[in-house]
């Protein structure tokens, strides 16, 4: 693969998971405002981890509202065109048809007596692929005991504040069956037939408190995206003061080792995000990301991070070495993804200069 | 002592004190034109002089040393520079201050008679270099406007401030202005309606036409007294100053990510002008961000809306800013996100874009049908 290929491969996984992270924290945030101080057993579980008959399933996020109802949550982006395949895909859902006890704390679980599948899909062609499920439902192609309800989503840029937006999508049949709450707390009451299928806005404002506590969602982040994240927030962390007067009083560019496991650093990450549960192999992967963009080293299980400002204006006495040679807008994402590029492909450019 | 001199005679025969410091200071703005007294205010989250001393061991070019004079500390600043185009390849400035806290507010003041040079690699030098302990803070055109309306109304009817030299920048293309002599609220009518920002005045206080006070104050903390009554420059001028920092210390500071809970802050810019109606008007806060000093970021969103992280090599603080809406800019600190690095933050969109108002936001809570009617 080319190094620009690469780079456009990279900067789509990127954007595409940011739009996940997006998605499961707009539904955090709607649903802690709404149940939060309402259910005493209420819990939204980024991370969850259901037993479906000795079987492990990670959906993208679990709600339990009370002991009457929850919700498990999938975002699909895309489905396959072919027949098949499309029903494969569905067919994935039925393994959310038997868990049946969801978090209701981080240590404690519940047996809701009634819980849907709540499948989030992108808006573009949502009612099309809506009529598809249907059929599929219908011909008894797809064998759920519970409710298949299915939400569009899209991005709404016509009005002066952009926003998320969610919507049921019509052609799919299957409702919310949260008749056990009050409607004033039933999503059925404010998304479905009844309110002729509202739609709900959902602006940055609102899910940008979820996005930062917990920059991940339950699904394997693209190794630069997290690799910017452990940058930013977790291996600041493991610096003393005395790095960065080194950093002030020396080059802006200075190097400083980082030695750590990719265990302690997935610790650290939950422990950042307070009840956090990223996998192991997740942050192993990124931290080989980092190895190919020349920016770790691989000791036997601990790696050795090569941390760095990546500075490129130091301020009042810009005399430092190598801050001239960053000398035009270049975020750290996209300096680790062109690094990671052009170290791993087979048309390598001159990187000397970063 | 703290370069006053005629005025330091003062302190050999009635001691060190910031009373004879002030003394010392109208006598030293008496012997000529060329004498000014200098000072620097900043904020100061903890102890600012274990913070000197700190910086005075890890500096190898610079010797400083403290002492305790009751109502102030002295501090005396050795440097020394290396250059190879300097005679002998080096040069040492030797400056001292007067450093003292105002009133029980974290805010501290240094202050010194010593020419510009001195200023620069004495007070300054080793203020910056005490970060983020020590911080600058910055005052916006408002702030400085309500300062100099505060500093009138201590003096008796029909006294007026008058701007003798501004300078402003504007944003489009960041070119200096200028304005010469003019009432200080017509110049700060017009900063507005042009969109400039006030960077630093040199004002006059008269009443009838005694000149009260000959000073200067500027956005960064940096104050010049020049000619006048010395006790107006030292009780009233730098107390309303100081106010300013210790509200921009109360904005900025504790606002890190709770490490119990989890449970994260936020401080909202509010601006008058709509800056973001279109995607690509994103670009603007990422550029402006991007040339913060000192710190590198990443766009985790860019489109439609931004979320940005900025991560400040001073200190390790990181925060994470969005776009909310057309007039709205969000900041969220991480765990370490000391006043230094969210008021450097602050500043430079400040800057960049407008002079917003600044709040901190507290969360509000929302009910489900409050989200379908938003």
């Amino acid at each position: 693969m080319a190094a620009r290929e690469c780079r456009e491969e990279q900067d789509r996984k990127y954007n595409t998971y940011d739009q996940a992270v997006d998605i499961v924290s707009c539904w955090e945030a709607f649903l802690n405002h709404s149940y939060n101080q309402v259910f005493e057993d209420y819990y939204f579980d980024r991370f969850p981890s259901l037993d479906a008959d000795g079987d492990e399933v990670t959906p993208d996020f679990a709600v339990t509202v009370n002991d009457e109802y929850g919700l498990i949550g999938e975002i699909k982006r895309t489905f396959p065109e072919e027949e098949t395949p499309f029903r494969r895909t569905l067919e994935q859902l039925e393994r959310y048809d038997e868990p049946d006890e969801l978090q209701c704390s981080p240590s404690e679980t519940l047996r809701p007596n009634t819980c849907d599948i709540l499948l989030l899909i992108s808006g573009t062609s949502a009612p099309k692929i809506g009529m598809r499920i249907q059929r599929l439902i219908d011909d008894g192609d797809l064998d759920l005991n519970r409710n298949l309800v299915v939400v569009r989503y899209q991005y709404n840029t016509r009005d002066q504040l952009s926003r998320y937006e969610f919507q049921r999508v019509i052609p799919v049949e299957d409702e919310f069956r949260d008749g056990a709450l009050r409607d004033e707390h039933a999503l059925s009451h404010h998304m479905g037939e009844e309110a002729d299928y509202q739609t709900l806005p959902l602006y940055p404002k609102y899910f940008k408190r979820e996005k930062v506590k917990k920059p991940i969602c339950n699904d394997k982040p693209p190794e630069q995206y997290l690799a910017t994240i452990l940058w930013h927030k977790i291996f600041p962390q493991y610096l003393t003061s005395s790095d960065y007067e080194q950093w002030q009083s020396g080059s802006a560019q200075k190097t400083i080792e980082i030695k750590a496991t990719p265990t302690e650093i997935t610790d650290e990450l939950n422990n950042y995000m307070h009840d956090g549960e990223a996998r192991v192999n997740w942050v192993r992967d990124a931290l080989h990301f980092l190895k190919d963009a020349n920016l770790a080293e691989q000791l036997s299980d601990e790696f050795k991070i090569k941390f760095r400002g990546f500075v490129r204006n130091v301020g009042d006495s810009n005399d430092q070495e190598g801050t001239a040679e960053l000398n035009q807008l270049e975020t750290l994402g996209e300096t680790f993804i062109q690094r990671y590029c052009e170290y791993t492909t087979s048309e390598s450019e001159d990187v000397s200069n970063f | 002592m703290y370069g006053l001199g005629a005025g330091e005679s003062l302190f050999a025969y009635e001691g060190l004190s910031m009373e004879n410091v002030r003394r010392a200071v109208d006598v030293f703005v008496d012997e000529g034109s060329r004498s000014k007294v200098r000072f620097k205010s900043v904020v100061c989250e903890d102890d600012p002089i274990e913070a000197l001393r700190h910086t005075s061991l890890k500096l190898d070019s610079t010797t400083i040393e403290i002492e305790d004079q009751e109502d102030h500390f002295s501090v005396d600043v050795t440097k020394v520079i290396e250059r190879d185009d300097l005679e002998d390849g080096q040069r040492v400035v030797k400056s001292d201050f007067a450093f003292f806290q105002i009133g029980d507010s974290n805010i501290w003041t240094a202050v010194t008679g010593h020419r510009p040079d001195e200023f620069e690699h004495g007070p300054l030098w080793v203020l910056k270099k005490s970060e983020p302990v020590i911080s600058n803070f910055f005052a916006s055109s408002e702030d400085l406007r309500t300062v100099l309306r505060r500093f009138k109304d201590t003096f008796p009817s029909g006294t007026e401030i008058i701007a003798k030299k501004t300078v402003a920048y504007s944003r489009d293309d960041e070119g200096e202005i200028s304005w010469k002599t003019r009432p200080f609220e017509e110049i700060f009518q017009m900063a507005e309606e042009e969109d400039n920002y006030i960077d630093k005045m040199r004002f006059v206080v008269r009443t009838d036409s005694d000149v009260r006070v000959d000073a200067f104050l500027s956005r960064n903390g940096k104050l010049k007294f020049i000619n006048g009554d010395a006790s107006r420059f030292f009780d009233d001028l730098l107390s309303i100053f100081a106010d300013v920092g210790q509200q921009k210390a109360d904005l900025f500071g504790n606002k890190e990510r709770s490490e119990e809970t989890g449970d994260v802050n936020e401080i909202d810019i509010s601006f008058e002008k709509s800056h973001f109606t279109d995607p690509p008007d994103n670009q603007k806060l990422i550029k402006a961000l991007d040339e913060l000093s000192n710190s590198n970021i990443t766009v985790y969103h860019n489109n439609p809306y931004a979320h940005v992280s900025v991560f400040d090599n001073v200190d390790g603080s990181s925060c994470d800013v969005f776009i909310t809406g057309p007039k709205e800019v969000s900041i969220v600190p991480s765990y370490r996100g000391s006043f230094n690095s969210l008021m450097r933050v602050a500043e430079q969109i400040s800057r960049e874009l407008e002079e917003g108002e600044i709040i901190e936001n507290s969360q509000e809570d929302y009910t489900m049908g409050d989200f379908f009617n938003a």
